[in-house]
């Protein structure tokens, strides 16, 4: 019983991990808490669907297609609303007010084209494999490689690529960044495209581990902040190693409380957190 | 090399630097002094295109750099190392020298040996997070970060703050070596005497005015200067 919801605390966790370390990247460089990372994982997970189910995509071009596209509208996003803002020196409260009016518009957005019914992706139902008491599902551990594979994606750009430097600079200190020389809203740009293409993997992983609604990244994006705190703000290593831990706290809980209190377990994480240790796990002062 | 004519700027709407104009020519060392909140640092910020020019110009190498963004001004040639937060303090050393040359990748390897000559303290340090270390060596990151891609002209903001009177006088020779490797220099410095004392001319800055100018001889002999500004 306790291992097999280590194993859902697990598989839960690395797909917040995914959604959050774009989420932490965004606020590490431009320094605002980003309200509509949980619609566009939603998003990501419509176009899945849609060029999968609509058109008839195989599920893994669908999915290819959600991650490049997902990316393009994020660049989009950065030309059309967040550059204007940075140039005119927006405020924060004001970035976090256009993200929460982008997120709504999303959402609605895919009310309006699909539908509020829950979607699923045309995918052949398999059988859990038994491990002793537990049962992982092959859907399970396409889950884990696929968010494993991807985290050590975003390790190999922030540590080896120009690039990614890059980011880990803007986050350091943006003033030094334009001053060494970097062209930062090209690296804001690339920011983008890491954390929504990874937002859309997320989201296509999410939709397969449960369902497709039009709800579904709006009720991740207190997980994934909590994750975000939990493993220091900006850090997106903290992230990562803060979205398995509340995938496993989340999972874990319903050892003890009804399911339904998943999410106020994520809450309370995110409160204790920001009382005692604000910088995160991770974090130093 | 640098020619500021009537430069105009400030931060909000009152104005910090009220009409200056100096100038830096070929192979020199340029020193400005000056109180504290006189706008030293101001002036080197706008010239960097981070503090907005109200009015005047600013040539560079006979280009008219005014209303260049800061990038573009680093592609022309000029490095900045500012007064405070000069250094990435999460990426290693060789990570910050790289955010130096991220306008020209392709002229890393050989402005990194150039910087090694200069600093070879950095040598066996390179995969240090600069965070972790004293304040002289992140100083040398600092300007080697500005020096990698061997700039026409370097401005340095109080390169000698907060280090000690020994890795002061280390600094300074460094300074001078720079610029006898090609690259002429504009500094800001609180130790007036030193910084005039290795300089070919300087200039005195106070509330945002221009109050003395002249070779570095001159104003160190000057006794108006001496007398407010190198302590007697
Ligand atoms: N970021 C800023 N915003 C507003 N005013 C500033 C800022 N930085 C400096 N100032 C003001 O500009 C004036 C000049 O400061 P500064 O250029 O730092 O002087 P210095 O480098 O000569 O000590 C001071 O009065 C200071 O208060
Ligand atoms: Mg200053």
């Amino acid at each position: 019983m306790l291992l097999q919801l280590l194993v859902n605390g697990i598989v839960l966790g690395s797909i917040i991990a995914l959604a959050a370390i774009g989420l932490s990247m965004v606020y590490g460089i431009l320094k605002f808490a980003n309200f509509a990372h949980g619609d566009f994982l939603t998003f990501g997970a419509y176009l899945a669907f849609v060029f999968n189910v609509v058109f008839g995509f195989y599920f893994i071009l669908a999915c290819a297609v959600s991650v490049i596209l997902t990316a393009m509208v994020g660049v989009g996003c950065d030309y059309a609303i967040w550059r204007p803002m940075r140039m005119k020196n927006a405020n924060r409260v004001t970035l976090i007010i256009i993200s929460i009016g982008m997120a709504l518009f999303i959402r609605n957005l895919i009310i309006f084209m699909w539908g509020a019914d829950i979607k699923r992706y045309a995918l052949p139902v398999k059988r859990g494999i038994e491990f002793g008491t537990i049962i992982i599902t092959q859907n399970q551990i396409v889950e884990i490689v696929v968010a494993v594979a991807c985290m050590l994606l975003v390790h190999y750009i922030l540590k080896k690529t120009f690039i990614g430097k890059a980011m880990r600079a803007l986050a350091d200190d943006i003033d030094l960044a334009k001053v060494s020389g970097i062209d930062v809203d090209r690296v804001i740009r690339y920011t983008w495209v890491v954390g929504m293409a990874l937002a859309s993997v997320s989201g296509i992983l999410y939709g397969l581990l449960a369902n497709i609604n039009p709800n579904m990244g709006w009720f991740l994006l207190l997980p994934m902040f909590a994750a975000t705190i939990l493993g220091g703000i900006g850090n997106p290593y903290g992230a990562m190693a803060g979205g398995i831990m509340i995938g496993l706290a989340q999972e874990l809980s319903t050892a003890i409380l009804p399911p339904e209190y998943k999410m106020a377990v994520a809450f309370a994480i995110l409160i204790i957190v920001l009382l005692l240790r604000p910088q995160g796990i991770m974090g130093t002062s | 090399m640098l020619k500021l004519i009537d430069v105009v700027s400030g931060y909000t709407d009152v104005d910090i630097i009220k009409g200056v104009s100096i100038e830096v020519g070929k192979d020199e060392i340029v020193t400005i002094i000056g109180p504290n909140g006189s706008g030293k640092s101001t002036l080197m910020k706008t010239i960097f295109g981070l503090v907005k020019l109200r009015s005047g110009k600013i040539m560079f190498r006979d280009k008219d750099i005014s209303r260049l963004r800061t990038d573009r001004i680093v592609q022309a040639g000029m490095g900045y190392v500012p007064q405070e937060r000069n250094v990435f303090p999460s990426l290693t050393v060789l990570e910050n020298l790289e955010m130096g040359a991220f306008i020209q990748r392709d002229r890393f390897e050989e402005g990194l040996e150039e910087v090694f000559t200069i600093f070879p303290e950095l040598k066996n340090k390179r995969t240090q997070k600069v965070g972790t270390m004293s304040g002289g060596e992140q100083k040398m990151v600092a300007v080697g970060r500005a020096l990698i891609l061997m700039p026409a002209l370097l401005l340095l903001d109080e390169p000698s703050s907060g280090l000690s009177p020994k890795l002061r006088d280390v600094l300074f020779n460094k300074i001078v070596e720079i610029n006898e490797l090609g690259t002429s220099l504009l500094v800001v410095e609180q130790n007036a005497k030193m910084a005039l004392s290795v300089s070919h001319r300087g200039y005195v800055l106070e509330t945002g005015k221009k109050r003395f100018e002249g070779e570095a001889k001159r104003l160190l002999e000057n006794e108006e200067v001496k007398r407010l500004y190198l302590g007697g």
